[in-house]
């Protein structure tokens, strides 16, 4: 195969913003540790224990953010160092680098006949679209000192997209931030998800349910504020913030599942009547695992749920972020219930599994090897 | 379109009515319901429909004395426009000439761009601005303006369409932001004007008396030949053509806009000698349906 070839060729690299965890961002890390099994990973903070073995059982360098106090912890406050951290990392000799964004990593700098490739899983959000909704809960010091590190980092963060040889988005909705912030082209990979641990399940056991982290850009409150008045269960799983703020408005049919763990989420999913999802999330896995449950998805008309759910086949959509849109689209489908087949779903869902993503990054990597060859 | 899309239009400071506020006015009337975000807002300073729609601030505003020493905190613009909460809006539409364009819109909206110049003192008049200033204002004006052309630059990403208001403004955003735009000229109020078929005799230079505008070039040229020159306009640099003038040459002041009128409508020729991104007078010259004489 020519792409085994190039592997056994190609000295890679592997640059991810910071491994403190296991969350989407690190498990499409995972499948690219898988494609490349030989490659180097460099990051700016590395927890051995946090991430998985897949990710471990390769040789892993920092930057110098790893060294500074606290780094472990206090991680997010060395962001504004990232930048110019990752342009220190020495990555002569790779001749294939790919960066995995969410937060600084495409700022490496690579030889010349290098192939950069960056996996862009989103602009960094806080930098942009939702600015201002970070920026709204700070104290007034923090706000001040503020001001001038967002705009430095934006400085980096388009100067260092010159540095791509091509953008990978994992949605269209990231490939137009892509556009709008960086002003570059991407072509969409789809993460992987991993679609075989879910099962199709038939039947249901009555209640819609609404998972993820309480935050308020994933909008629990507008699921939970639609349920407040219509006689139907509403399971809400997931902690954070806002779950106090949630727990009072709820309605005397929404209950609250607090913090659950892979396998439950998963028997929530396997048994809920439709999925409930509300924010706008760049790719957004979750609707993808209900789907491979075989469960229709009522979604609001925004971000990558666009692409990940098909309207009228695999669940519906909702325009405004609103109450009364939502409980139309509530409506909307216990009346077309019957239309949607558990079986077509999960079979929609399987072209978001882990195979996929690999035939889409290979493919990209070897046109552009190709055309440097040329 | 507008009914259902909501506008806001971002302009760098409204602080008069020059050039780049008549534009602004243009675009109020375009988009009736759209709201106005500006870093500085001096309300008795601008027009009245201007005036008419909602106007915000960035936090520039707050700062001490900043309707007179606004420019003292350009500097701090690019970052303060950056935190306007924009959400919602459908089209944004920026008017630079000072910083503007470095506003974050949401992902759906498109952001266009009209530009009156690319900043000059940035690009290609810094040299002349900082002629003459002291060593330590050079470097801190040379260090600042490093800061400003960084921010320039990136923030021209986040602009979906430029449009210029001439081809020479459509060359320089081209030459420092690498961009592509389209050329949009600006509205000029020629109904104002009345066609003079006669004149009093007189070439006529009219604007703000500064160096890069070249009032000198006509002064001397008309000292020399011994036509009669008027020059209508105010600015630093006239005691210094006064020195140079010969009698032919009559010095006017501020000419409001009813005498600008009839001065343009009286005259023999109108000269242009400085090289503007537009250059609104030159066309009012011609609404009188005078010749304008100018450096190729």
């Amino acid at each position: 195969m020519r792409q085994a070839r190039h592997m056994a060729e190609v000295r890679t690299a592997l640059i991810h913003y910071w491994l403190t965890g296991m969350r989407g961002g690190e498990r499409v890390l995972e499948s690219l540790c898988r494609i490349y099994p030989d490659a180097d990973i460099f990051t700016n903070v590395y927890v051995p224990s946090a991430v998985s073995g897949t990710i471990r059982s390769h040789r892993i360098h920092t930057t110098f953010i790893q060294r500074l106090p606290f780094a472990s912890r206090l991680y997010q406050y060395y962001l504004p160092l990232m930048p110019a951290a990752l342009e220190h990392l020495d990555l002569r000799g790779y001749k294939l680098v790919i960066s995995s964004e969410s937060g600084p990593a495409k700022n490496v700098i690579v030889d010349p006949d290098a192939l950069h490739l960056c996996y862009c899983h989103s602009p960094m959000r806080y930098l942009w679209d939702l600015a201002p909704e970070y920026a709204s809960r700070r104290n007034p010091f923090l706000k001040a000192a503020m001001i001038p590190t967002l705009h430095y980092l934006r400085l980096t963060d388009v100067t260092s997209a010159a540095r791509v040889d091509a953008f990978v988005a994992n949605s269209r909705f990231t490939a137009k931030r892509i556009r709008k912030y960086w002003r570059r082209d991407s072509q969409v990979v789809y993460p992987p998800v991993e679609t075989s641990r879910f099962r199709v399940s038939p039947s249901h056991q009555g209640y819609y349910l609404w998972l993820g982290q309480l935050v308020a850009y994933k909008r629990p409150d507008l699921a939970i504020d639609a349920f407040r008045d219509i006689d139907r269960a509403l399971v809400v799983a997931g902690e954070g913030p806002e779950l106090g703020r949630c727990r009072r408005r709820a309605g005397p049919r929404t209950s609250f599942a607090g913090k659950v763990s892979d396998e439950e989420a998963a028997r929530l999913l396997q048994d809920c009547r439709a999925l409930v999802f509300t924010g706008t999330e760049d790719f957004g896995i979750v609707p993808v695992e209900a789907m491979a449950c075989g469960k229709p998805v009522i979604a609001y008309r925004q971000g990558g749920a666009q692409d990940t759910v098909k309207d009228g086949a695999t669940g519906l959509f909702f325009d405004q972020p609103s109450v009364d849109s939502l409980r139309e689209a509530i409506h909307r489908f216990e009346n077309l219930e019957g239309q949607f087949s558990p079986v077509n779903i999960r079979a929609w869902s399987e072209r978001f599994d882990e195979p996929r993503f690999r035939r889409g990054i290979l493919e990209i990597v070897d046109a552009h090897q190709r055309k440097d060859q040329e | 379109m507008t009914e259902e899309v909501r506008t806001a239009l971002v302009h760098y400071w409204l602080v008069g009515m020059r050039g780049g506020e008549r534009v602004l006015e243009a675009l109020c009337r375009l988009f009736p319901e759209a709201d106005v975000y500006t870093n500085v807002y001096v309300p008795s300073a601008v027009s009245p429909v201007i005036n008419r729609h909602r106007v915000r601030t960035t936090f520039i505003q707050k700062l001490p004395f900043s309707s007179r020493l606004y420019q003292a905190y350009v500097p701090l613009m690019p970052a303060a426009l950056e935190r306007l909460d924009l959400r919602g809006y459908g089209l944004v539409i920026s008017s630079e000439s000072g910083p503007a364009k470095n506003v974050i819109v949401d992902p759906d909206a498109l952001h266009l761009c009209y530009c009156h110049s690319p900043m000059c003192y940035l690009w290609d008049q810094a040299s002349e601005y900082s002629e003459g200033a002291s060593f330590l204002a050079r470097a801190v004006i040379g260090s600042m303006s490093h800061l400003m052309r960084l921010s320039d630059v990136t923030s021209a990403a986040r602009v979906d369409g430029f449009i210029a208001n001439s081809r020479f403004v459509a060359s320089r955003i081209r030459k420092y932001w690498r961009r592509d735009a389209i050329v949009v000229p600006p509205p000029v109020d020629t109904r104002r004007f009345a066609l003079n078929r006669s004149h009093s005799g007189y070439y006529l230079w009219l604007g703000r008396l500064v160096r890069y505008k070249r009032p000198d070039i006509a002064v001397d040229a008309f000292t020399k030949s011994g036509k009669p020159l008027i020059i209508a306009g105010d600015g630093p640099e006239l005691r210094r053509l006064r020195a140079h003038a010969g009698k032919n040459v009559s010095f006017f002041g501020n000419a409001s806009d009813e005498s600008a009128t009839s001065l343009l409508e009286q005259c023999r020729a109108f000269l242009l000698t400085g090289t503007e991104d537009f250059g609104i007078a030159p066309v009012e010259a011609m609404a009188c349906g005078k010749p304008v004489i100018w450096p190729k």
